[in-house]
C-alpha cells in the first residue's frame, strides 16, 4: 500500500516535472504524423496547365536532390562550382527568409513536385503539409486576401489552392491555367526518388545514382534491327554524335529537337540566317534514294574552331555502305560538284576537297575500305581517317554521345572570349571567369553521356547514363 | 534645314560600295531593311538619317565606329516594320497627352563633336510643355570580324546617365574595360546620389554631354523598360528628376514653350561627344557660349570652303564627293559604305572602297587617296594562316584597320583591286612623286601580287576559288580571272616605275591572259 502510494507519488512528480515536455513531445509527434499524412494524401501527381510545353515530375524532390548531390558526379560537379544554385537560393532567402535545402523543402513543400512551362512562363505545383498550411491561414488572419481572379501573392509571386495542392508562378495566367487543368496521374514509379520529365514528344525518367542513370520513350518511328557502329570511330575530342541506320532517321530526331528549340530567341534568329543563306549557296541534291545505300548514318558536331576571334563550328559525317561492291561512289560528290572541288589525298585516299566559306568551312569527302567520310576541315579529315574502323557491334537503332569534358573546356574558353569581347552584360574576362567559367568547368568533370535507343512499335525506348563514373573517367584518362 | 545630307543619292551610291545586291538582300533579310535617307558629319562624328528623318544612328569617333544609340528597326505582326517607341533620339509637346513627333531639324559641327538639334514645335501653343527624349548606348570596343556590336550586341552596351548640375546638363558614358567592380560602383553612387567629382573618376571612353539653349524645368535619368524610364514618364507627362541611373539608361530634359521659338532662334539642344568627361563638357560649352545661331554659321562657312575645295565639274560629281568625305574616317582614310547599325554598312569594304578612293583622285584629293592606299595596304596579311593567306586583305575593314568580317571570307579581287588602285594613284601623281611613291609601296605590292600570283588551281590555270558575293559562299568567277590579271598587271606596272621587272608575275598574268 505504501509502494503504491509511493510509485503515485512518483509518477506524480514525473508528471509534474516532465509533463510539459511530454505534451509537447506528444504533440510534435502527432503534428509530425499529420503533416507527414496530409503530404502524402490524395492519389494525384498535382497540376500544371494542360498544354505546357515541358513538366517536371518527381514523387519525392527532396531525396531525389539530396541523392543527386551525394553521387560522385555531383560532387565532382560542385568541386568546381560549390553553390550551383547560389542565386536561386539567394533569391528564395530574400523572398522567403528561408534557404532552400532538400531538408526545408521536404518540411515546408513536401515530397511531391510538378514544375512546368507554359506559354513562355514557368509554375511549381507542390503538395505542403501543416507548416506552410498555417502560414497561410495566419496570412489570411492577418488580411491578406485573394485578388479578384482569386489569387493571393507573395514576393512578386501568384498561387492559388487547389484540392490540396499550391500551384506559384510569377505569372498568374500560368496559375489560372493551372487551375483549370486535369490533374497530372501519379507516376508508376517503384521505391527510388527519380525525375520524370514529360514534353509532348516523349517522356524521360532520371535516377540520382551514380553516373545518372535514364531511361524514356521517344515518340518517332525509326528503322528497326541492326547493330550500330560507328559510334565508336570518332575521335575522343568530338563533342558530340548522333549514330543511327540512316541520315533519315538522324533528321527526324533533328526535327525533334528544333520543336523543343523553335521558341527559343536564338533559333528564331539562327534558323532564317541558315536557310537563307542555304537558299543563296545553291548546292545540288544528293543522288535520289542515295539514303537506301546507307547501311549506318553518324553525324558529329567536332568542336569549334577559336584561333580566330570568330568562331567556326567543325563538323563531320560517317557513313557505312549497304555494299562494299559496286562503283563506291561517295553519295555526296554530287551535291558540292557548284564549289568545283579539287582532288586530295590523304595518306593515300583518295577525295576531294571544295571550299565553301574558306578553307575552315570547306566540305572534304572521302572513302576508305568500309566507310564514306565528311568533314568541314582537312585537318578533321586526317584525324577521322587515324582512328581505325570500329570492329564492335553495338545492339542499337540509335546511339547518342555527348563529351562534356571536351564541351566543358570550350565553353570556358568562350565565356573568356567573350567577356573579352564585353559580350555578357556587365561582365568583362575576370568577371566571365569567375561568374560563369566555373560551372563550364564544373560541366567538364562529367565525363561522357551515352545513351542507346531501340526502336519499336510504339515509339524510340532509349537508356543510358547522363555523366561518367569517376572510375571511368580514369580509365579515359 | 539639313547640311550634310545626301539623299537618296546615298543609297545609289554607297550601296554599291557594299559587296553587291545578292549581299545587300542577304542582310536586309537577316538584319531588317535598311532605313537611311541620308547622312551628316565631320569624318568623326556621323549621323545617319531615316527615311522619315529620324536620327537613326550617331556613329562616333568614326563613321566606321559602332552606333551609339539604341535604335532597332523591327517586323511586326502584318509584315511592318517599326521603331520601338523608346529608342533613338525623340522629342514630344504635351498639350491634352503627350505626343511624340519625330520631325527636326540638325547638323553636326564640321570641327567639334556637336551634334545640334532644333525643336520648332510649330503646333504647341504658349505653355506647352515639350520633352527631349535621349537612348544612348555608348559602345567603347569593335568586335574583330563581327560587325554586329551595335545590332545583335547592343545589349551589353551602355553603363551610366547622370546630371552634374542637377537637370541642366545630363551626361551618359560608358568606360573602356569595364570591371565588374565598375558596376557595383556605379550603382553605389547612385544609391548615395553621389557628387560629381566620383563620376568624374570613371576612365576614358565614351561620354555624350546633353544640354539645351534654354534651362530646363524637368529632367530624368532612368532605365529603359522600367519605372524610371525617362521616354515611359515623359509619356506620362512628369519627370521625377532622378539624377543617376546604371544599366540601359535613357534620359529626357522637359521644357516649358514661351511660343516665342522661330526657325532662326529654336529651342536647340546640343549633344557633344568626347573620350573624357571634361572633353564632352568642353564640347558642350562650346555650343552653349556659341549658341545655336553662330554654330550654325560656323558650319555653314566650312560647307562652303569644302565645297569649294572639292573642284568637281557638276553638281552630281560634288554630291558624291560629299558622300565620299561624310563616310570617310578623317583620321585614318577608311571609306564606310554607310554609316548605319547595320552589318556590313560601316565598315569598308576594300574591293568596292577602291572607287571611292579612285573618286578621290579624279577630283584632285591626292592626300586624301594616299591616306586610302595606306590604310589598304597597312591590312595585307603578313603572316599567313589557314584561311588568312599572307598577301591577303580581310574582306571588310574596321576604321582602325582591323578586321570586320569573318576570316572565312577571303576576298581574293580585293587584292587585285588594291593593286589596281595604287596604279592608278601612280598614273595621276605628278612625273616626279610616282617613283618615290612606287618605292615607299614597293613591299606591300610585292606581299599583294605575290598571294595573285600563287593563288592559282594547277589544274586549270585559273585563280583558286574564293568568296564570290553573288553566291555568298566560294565559287569559280570569271570576273575573279580577269581581276587577278588586272591586278597583276598594275603590279607589273608599280614594278617598273622603280625599275624593277618580276618575271614571275608575268608570266602568271601571260597565262590568265
Amino acid at each position: 500500500m505504501m509502494a503504491a502510494r509511493g510509485n503515485k507519488t512518483r509518477l506524480r512528480g514525473l508528471a509534474r516535472r516532465w509533463g510539459a515536455l511530454l505534451v509537447v513531445f506528444l504533440f510534435f509527434l502527432v503534428f509530425v504524423l499529420i503533416d507527414k499524412r496530409v503530404k502524402h494524401s490524395g492519389d494525384t501527381m498535382g497540376f500544371c496547365p494542360s498544354e505546357a510545353a515541358c513538366a517536371v515530375l518527381s514523387t519525392d524532390f527532396p531525396a531525389f536532390c539530396s541523392k543527386l548531390a551525394a553521387t560522385d558526379a555531383a560532387e565532382r560537379f560542385m568541386a568546381k562550382t560549390p553553390r550551383p544554385f547560389d542565386s536561386f537560393e539567394l533569391a528564395v532567402r530574400k523572398a522567403t527568409g528561408v534557404r532552400p535545402t532538400p531538408l526545408r523543402w521536404s518540411i515546408w513543400l513536401g515530397p511531391r513536385f510538378v514544375a512546368s512551362r507554359w506559354n513562355n512562363a514557368y509554375g511549381v505545383c507542390v503538395h505542403p503539409g501543416l507548416v506552410l498550411r498555417l502560414v497561410h491561414t495566419l496570412r489570411t488572419l492577418c488580411g491578406a486576401r485573394p485578388n479578384g481572379q482569386g489569387l493571393h501573392t507573395f514576393a512578386e509571386h501568384y498561387y492559388a489552392w487547389r484540392e490540396g495542392f499550391l500551384i506559384v508562378s510569377a505569372s498568374p495566367d500560368y496559375v489560372l491555367a493551372a487551375m483549370e487543368s486535369p490533374p497530372l496521374e501519379a507516376l508508376s514509379l517503384d521505391n527510388e526518388p527519380r525525375l520524370c520529365v514529360r514534353w509532348p514528344d516523349g517522356t524521360i525518367q532520371i535516377s540520382a545514382e551514380e553516373s545518372i542513370p535514364v531511361k524514356g520513350m521517344l515518340d518517332v518511328d525509326l528503322n528497326a534491327g541492326g547493330t550500330l557502329s560507328l559510334h565508336q570511330a570518332w575521335p575522343e575530342s568530338t563533342f558530340f554524335s548522333v549514330t543511327a541506320h540512316n541520315a533519315e532517321d538522324t533528321l527526324r530526331l533533328w526535327e525533334i529537337a528544333q520543336r523543343s528549340l523553335q521558341k527559343t530567341p536564338l533559333y528564331q534568329e539562327l534558323v532564317p540566317v541558315a536557310r537563307t543563306l542555304w537558299k543563296h549557296w545553291a548546292l545540288d541534291a544528293p543522288p535520289e534514294n542515295w539514303s537506301s545505300h546507307v547501311a549506318e548514318f553518324s553525324a558529329a558536331f567536332m568542336g569549334i574552331d577559336t584561333r580566330q576571334t570568330f568562331p567556326v563550328p567543325e563538323w563531320a559525317a560517317m557513313m557505312r555502305p549497304t555494299s562494299l561492291d559496286g562503283p563506291f561512289q561517295h553519295p555526296w560528290e554530287s551535291v558540292i560538284a557548284p564549289l568545283a572541288p579539287i582532288d586530295y589525298a590523304w595518306e593515300g585516299r583518295q577525295g576531294v576537297i571544295a571550299t565553301l566559306l574558306g578553307e575552315k568551312f570547306a566540305v572534304c569527302l572521302a572513302k576508305d575500305n568500309e566507310r564514306w567520310m565528311a568533314t568541314s576541315q582537312r585537318e578533321l579529315m586526317t584525324h577521322l581517317l587515324a582512328v581505325d574502323p570500329p570492329r564492335l557491334e553495338t545492339d542499337a537503332d540509335v546511339v547518342l554521345q555527348v563529351n562534356w569534358q571536351a564541351m566543358g573546356r570550350k565553353a570556358e574558353e568562350l565565356l573568356r572570349k567573350a567577356g573579352e569581347l564585353e559580350l555578357i552584360p556587365e561582365m568583362n574576362v575576370q568577371g566571365a571567369d569567375v561568374y560563369l567559367g566555373k560551372y563550364a568547368r564544373s560541366v567538364a568533370e562529367l565525363g561522357r553521356l551515352e545513351i542507346f535507343g531501340e526502336a519499336t512499335e510504339s515509339g524510340l525506348a532509349f537508356r543510358g547514363t547522363l555523366v561518367s563514373h569517376e572510375d571511368e573517367e580514369v580509365a579515359n584518362q | 534645314m539639313r547640311f550634310f545630307v545626301v539623299w537618296i543619292l546615298l543609297l545609289h551610291t554607297c550601296g554599291s560600295f557594299a559587296f553587291g545586291a545578292t549581299t545587300r538582300s542577304f542582310c536586309e533579310n537577316v538584319f531588317g531593311p535598311v532605313d537611311c535617307a541620308g547622312t551628316m558629319g565631320n569624318g568623326r562624328l556621323t549621323i545617319a538619317l531615316s527615311n522619315t528623318g529620324r536620327i537613326r544612328s550617331v556613329h562616333w569617333p568614326s563613321p566606321g565606329y559602332f552606333d551609339q544609340l539604341s535604335y532597332d528597326v523591327r517586323h511586326d505582326d502584318t509584315g511592318g516594320v517599326y521603331v520601338p517607341e523608346n529608342h533613338g533620339l525623340r522629342w514630344a509637346v504635351r498639350t491634352t497627352e503627350t505626343v511624340f513627333r519625330n520631325h527636326d531639324d540638325y547638323f553636326v559641327h564640321p570641327e567639334r563633336d556637336i551634334l545640334v538639334v532644333s525643336l520648332v514645335p510649330q503646333a504647341a501653343q504658349e505653355g506647352s510643355t515639350i520633352y527631349w527624349c535621349a537612348n544612348f548606348t555608348p559602345c567603347t570596343r569593335l568586335i574583330p570580324e563581327i560587325p554586329l556590336g551595335d545590332s545583335l550586341f547592343d545589349y551589353a552596351n551602355d553603363f551610366a546617365v547622370f546630371t552634374p548640375d542637377n537637370g541642366r546638363t545630363i551626361v551618359h558614358f560608358r568606360p573602356q574595360g569595364l570591371r565588374v567592380s565598375d558596376w557595383d560602383k556605379a550603382r553605389a553612387l547612385v544609391r548615395q546620389e553621389a557628387a560629381l567629382a566620383e563620376w568624374e573618376n570613371f576612365d576614358e571612353g565614351v561620354w555624350i554631354a546633353q544640354g539645351a539653349s534654354k534651362p530646363p524645368t524637368g529632367f530624368q535619368c532612368g532605365v529603359s523598360r522600367d519605372a524610371s524610364s525617362a521616354f515611359a514618364q515623359a509619356k506620362k507627362g512628369r519627370l521625377a528628376g532622378e539624377t543617376a541611373a546604371v544599366g540601359d539608361c535613357d534620359s529626357a530634359f522637359q521644357f516649358s514653350w514661351s511660343g516665342s521659338g522661330n526657325a532662326a532662334s529654336p529651342l536647340a539642344v546640343y549633344i557633344a561627344f568626347g573620350k573624357t568627361y571634361s572633353q564632352s563638357i568642353e564640347n558642350l560649352q562650346y555650343a552653349r557660349g556659341k549658341g545655336y545661331v553662330a554654330l550654325l554659321r560656323e558650319t555653314q562657312a566650312a560647307l562652303k570652303t569644302r565645297a569649294a575645295s572639292l573642284e568637281a565639274a557638276t553638281k552630281p560629281q560634288q554630291e558624291l564627293l560629299e558622300v565620299i568625305l561624310t563616310c570617310m574616317d578623317r583620321e585614318t582614310g577608311a571609306l564606310v559604305c554607310m554609316p548605319l547599325a547595320q552589318p556590313p554598312m560601316h565598315i569598308d569594304i576594300p574591293r568596292k572602297g577602291v572607287m571611292g578612293a579612285y573618286a578621290l583622285g579624279v577630283a584632285g584629293r591626292h592626300n586624301l587617296v594616299r591616306k586610302r592606299i595606306d590604310f589598304y595596304l597597312n591590312a595585307l596579311r603578313e603572316e599567313g594562316t589557314p584561311g588568312r593567306p599572307a598577301g591577303s586583305i580581310p574582306a571588310g575593314l574596321y576604321a582602325n584597320g582591323a578586321e570586320a568580317l569573318p576570316h572565312v571570307i577571303l576576298d581574293a579581287e580585293a587584292v587585285a583591286w588594291v593593286l589596281w588602285l595604287c596604279a592608278k594613284h601612280a598614273e595621276q601623281l605628278p612625273s616626279d612623286a610616282r617613283a618615290t611613291f612606287a618605292k615607299e609601296v614597293a613591299s606591300k605590292i610585292e606581299a599583294a601580287a605575290d598571294f595573285l600570283e600563287t593563288w592559282a588551281d594547277p589544274r586549270t590555270g585559273l585563280p583558286r576559288t574564293a568568296f564570290n558575293p553573288d553566291k555568298l559562299r566560294d565559287a569559280p568567277s570569271p570576273e575573279l580571272a580577269i581581276h587577278t590579271y588586272m591586278g597583276l598587271q598594275s603590279a607589273l606596272a608599280l614594278a617598273a616605275l622603280s625599275g624593277q621587272e618580276r618575271p614571275d608575275w608575268r608570266k602568271r598574268a601571260q597565262e590568265l591572259q
